[in-house]
């Protein structure tokens, strides 16, 4: 890359980082933090306020027993950190304070080397402003920040592939990997050769998980019960319930069936469900179970038909085609309207702008990551719809990384093992005090000035 | 002629008795001399005549060609200008038929947004009507609800709704509250006391109020006003190596990866992978099936490729496709095609039971 070149020989000798390296992948529904070669740990990057008007802040969230009507106070907007002064809570809380997990405690930002994320296209005063905090309000001793879908190709995905392992002993990332990131706030396509994207294949759609989760919630308050102060129960019951159709015509047909005279099949290949909403004064978390429209018959005649009191007391939404409504977003965006098209017709897009050669080596390693991509029939569903638009000469293959969600973090996990590369990326403390903070934008991009 | 005959009639006149041959023989008649004052007067006039009437000729001759020189000029000049004429027509008529979105009313500047001294300020450019915070529709009701059915472009209301649609569903809250940081105990803030001191830039980014918008007006902005090189589509590439390549000048290329890829190992190295590959696959004694990728591009383009910097945030979406499939409707109520449009409110539903459940409770709509 560009930045290695702008760098003296000199220098690299001088400037040494520290050895122990953090990692920080900065995503804006959870931080996936932990020491390098450790455990990947998972913290929500969130400030709730609870109904009882409790603040929690990251980590705690996991203590936090009654969700409904909970709000929540997010630092990054559209993948991006715009508020860090919630940012900085959310840090100082979850990795500089006593009361910080030891796994992810920073003991001294002074004898760390920060590997940080970042979302590709982020405006250079939103990646000075992370790299003035980053150095002057914690001080790290050493710094790296890289674009995150890029850190997904140092993994070990040539087993993912099948393809024959390489046999050096040197850890290096994969020649070519197509890197499908559909993530929180946003879907982006990432080409990265040898550890560095290239920059005019990037795309992004501007529909994620959480735009999937408003529009379940949406869906269901317009038909059955007002949820749309429930996010975070819909974001549950999205990942519970929800599915990418692989058949669109056909399960709108079933589900109409299915609502009238019930599942009359198997009960697991059902499409509508019932889900039981939670209940936190009976200490009861939501399921799912199978739709009976005869109980929802008595149940509206009334009290008097001989349904238990636990029964008739519990809430239930019944999940018909909502189920595959919602995640349908991701691939036709025209359904609600917008002219933009789905992930398969992005991934077209980015691969277009590149000579055949590259596009075929696009083709046949393409990588899933992200939240999204655990939805069921997700990678179905991009598999059937990338073979109709794949040029036949090219070999299609698509692969969802082994831990869609952490698959960044590992990767540079396994990054920082290669010392000299990490020691060739990233700058150290004196350099940024020397240099200042727009040097280091332009070290990070590969920019000129 | 005339002359000679006078001359020969008169000795025939004059002849009388004579006695004296002799003397008639001696004194001959005197020659006759054909040029008299008479004659020289005929011959005059004849020259002068011919003189005056040849030079007449000649200015009238004259004359003739510098009226016809005026006529042809002026014909050229009409010429001219009918064809100046028709130039202005077409382009009046050009003007006209742009259609009123790409009228530029009035003329928009593009502010400095070179110093960024206060802290929470900047100058953002005119961003046009923004539908999002419209309050009202511009157009008259009537027109948006005339043009709402009509294939093609949707109306502007319809625009609106979808762009208002968009932004909620960005939302995570559904109402608007501000959560407080919460306040932090002395010895929970303990760490804080190993830190150094906070700097202005900390203090400037901690207080900044900007959202998200701000910071993409401010992009836009300076793009606007060629701060940020941003990289050009270059069509060249994606042709294929060799374009580019002849595109390629080596003042261009700054980054010196060394001495790791001269040109002439490059060469050498690249001639065997640059034969289209045999894909390993189960399919390879079939002729048919049997497939061949294309070589990769040299390492050189590679690295051009490499080095470009990054787009801006608006250039890195997607675009919107060439082509698509008809929209899908679905009816609000149970999620089926919807087949029907209320005709008050525009929203579809499946059947004739979910309508009427639509009409008596949820359609909203009262015009």
């Amino acid at each position: 890359m560009a930045p290695r070149a702008a760098r003296n020989i000199f220098e690299e000798m001088t400037y040494k980082i520290p050895d122990k390296t953090f990692i920080i992948d900065n995503g804006a529904y959870t931080m996936k933090a932990g020491y390098a070669s450790a455990d990947c740990n998972v913290i929500p990057n969130a400030i709730v306020k609870t109904r009882d008007n409790d603040i929690v802040v990251g980590s705690e969230l996991s203590t936090v027993l009654n969700w409904n009507e909970a709000v929540f106070r997010r630092p990054m907007e559209k993948g991006f950190i715009t508020s860090w002064e919630t940012q900085r809570e959310i840090w100082d809380r979850s990795f500089f304070d006593a009361t910080a997990d030891a796994e992810v405690k920073i003991e001294d930002a002074r004898d760390t080397t920060l590997i940080l994320t970042e979302a590709p296209n982020a405006m250079l005063v939103l990646q000075r402003n992370t790299d003035e905090m980053v150095m002057e309000e914690w001080g790290f001793g050493g710094y790296m920040k890289a674009i995150g879908p890029t850190f997904n190709a140092w993994n070990e995905i040539q087993s993912l592939f099948g393809d024959p392992l390489t046999q050096s002993q040197e850890i290096k990332p994969a020649d070519c990997v197509l890197v499908v990131d559909s993530s929180f706030s946003h879907t982006t396509v990432t080409p990265v050769y040898r550890g560095h994207p290239m920059q005019r294949g990037i795309r992004r759609l501007d529909f994620g998980g959480k735009h999937i989760t408003s529009l379940l919630k949406e869906l269901v308050s317009e038909r059955q019960i007002n949820m749309m102060d429930e996010t975070y129960i819909m974001n549950e019951i999205k990942e519970s319930v929800c599915y990418v159709s692989n058949d669109f015509n056909k399960d709108m047909e079933r589900t109409v069936k299915e609502r009238n005279r019930g599942n009359q099949g198997k009960a697991e290949d059902g499409i509508v469900l019932d889900y039981v909403l939670p209940d936190p004064n009976a200490n009861r978390q939501g399921f799912t179970r199978q739709h009976d429209p005869e109980m929802h018959k008595r149940k509206k005649r009334g009290a008097l038909s001989g349904l238990s009191a636990e029964t008739l007391s519990e809430d239930v939404l019944v999940m018909g085609s909502e189920r595959f409504h919602a995640p349908e977003l991701l691939f036709t965006p025209s359904d609600i309207g917008v002219r933009e098209p789905g992930i398969p017709e992005m991934i077209h897009q980015s691969l277009s702008v590149f000579p055949p050669g590259v596009q075929a080596a696009y083709w046949a390693n393409i990588l899933v990551v992200g939240g999204n991509s655990l939805l069921r029939g997700f990678m179905e569903r991009l598999e059937t719809d990338l073979r109709a638009i794949a040029p036949d000469t090219c070999v299609l293959r698509l692969r969802r990384a082994q831990h869609p969600i952490e698959s960044a973090w590992l990767g540079a996990s396994r990054l920082a093992q290669n010392r000299e590369h990490l020691k060739r990326v990233s700058i150290s403390r004196e350099e940024y005090l020397e240099n200042g903070s727009g040097w280091a934008v332009r070290r990070f991009t590969g920019i000129q000035a | 002629m005339f002359i000679p005959r006078m001359l020969s009639l008169r000795p025939v006149g004059i002849r009388s008795f004579s006695s004296s041959r002799a003397r008639l023989n001696v004194a001959p008649l005197p020659s006759s001399k054909p040029v008299g004052a008479f004659r020289g007067g005929v011959f005059g006039f004849l020259a002068g005549s011919v003189a005056a009437s040849a030079s007449v000729y000649y200015y009238v001759l004259g004359e003739y060609k510098i009226a016809n020189e005026m006529l042809s000029d002026d014909i050229s000049a009409l010429q001219m200008a009918t064809i100046k004429l028709q130039s202005y027509i077409t382009e009046l008529e050009s003007k006209i038929l742009i259609p009123p979105t790409n009228l530029k009313m009035f003329r928009v500047e593009l502010l400095q947004d070179k110093s960024t001294a206060t802290p929470g300020w900047s100058y953002a450019p005119t961003r046009g009507f923004d539908p999002t915070q419209a309050m009202a529709p511009t157009l008259g009701r009537k027109r948006n609800i005339r043009d709402a059915g009509k294939g093609g472009d949707i109306s502007s209301r319809q625009a609106n709704a979808i762009a208002r649609h968009i932004t909620e569903l960005d939302r995570e809250n559904a109402r608007d509250v501000s959560i407080p940081i919460p306040v932090r105990q002395a010895k929970e803030a303990g760490a804080r006391g190993t830190r150094a001191k906070t700097t202005s830039a900390v203090r400037r980014i901690l207080q900044s109020q900007k959202t998200f918008r701000n910071h993409l007006d401010d992009e836009e902005a300076a793009i606007a006003l060629g701060a940020t090189p941003s990289v050009p589509q270059n069509a060249a590439l994606a042709k294929g190596p060799k374009a580019a390549r002849r595109s390629e000048t080596p003042g261009t290329r700054k980054r010196g990866t060394g001495t790791s890829t001269p040109a002439e190992t490059d060469v050498e190295t690249d001639e065997e992978e640059r034969k289209p590959k045999l894909i390993k696959s189960e399919y390879d004694n079939d002729p048919l099936l049997r497939s061949y990728a294309p070589p990769m591009p040299s390492e050189r383009l590679v690295q051009r490729l490499l080095a470009e910097p990054p787009l801006s945030y608006k250039a890195a979406g997607v675009k919107p496709p060439a082509s698509a499939p008809p929209a899908r409707h679905f009816c609000c109520l149970c999620g089926y095609w919807g087949k029907i449009r209320c005709k008050s409110c525009h929203l579809r539903t499946c059947s004739l039971d979910c309508y009427k459940v639509h009409e008596d409770s949820r359609c909203g709509a009262f015009f």
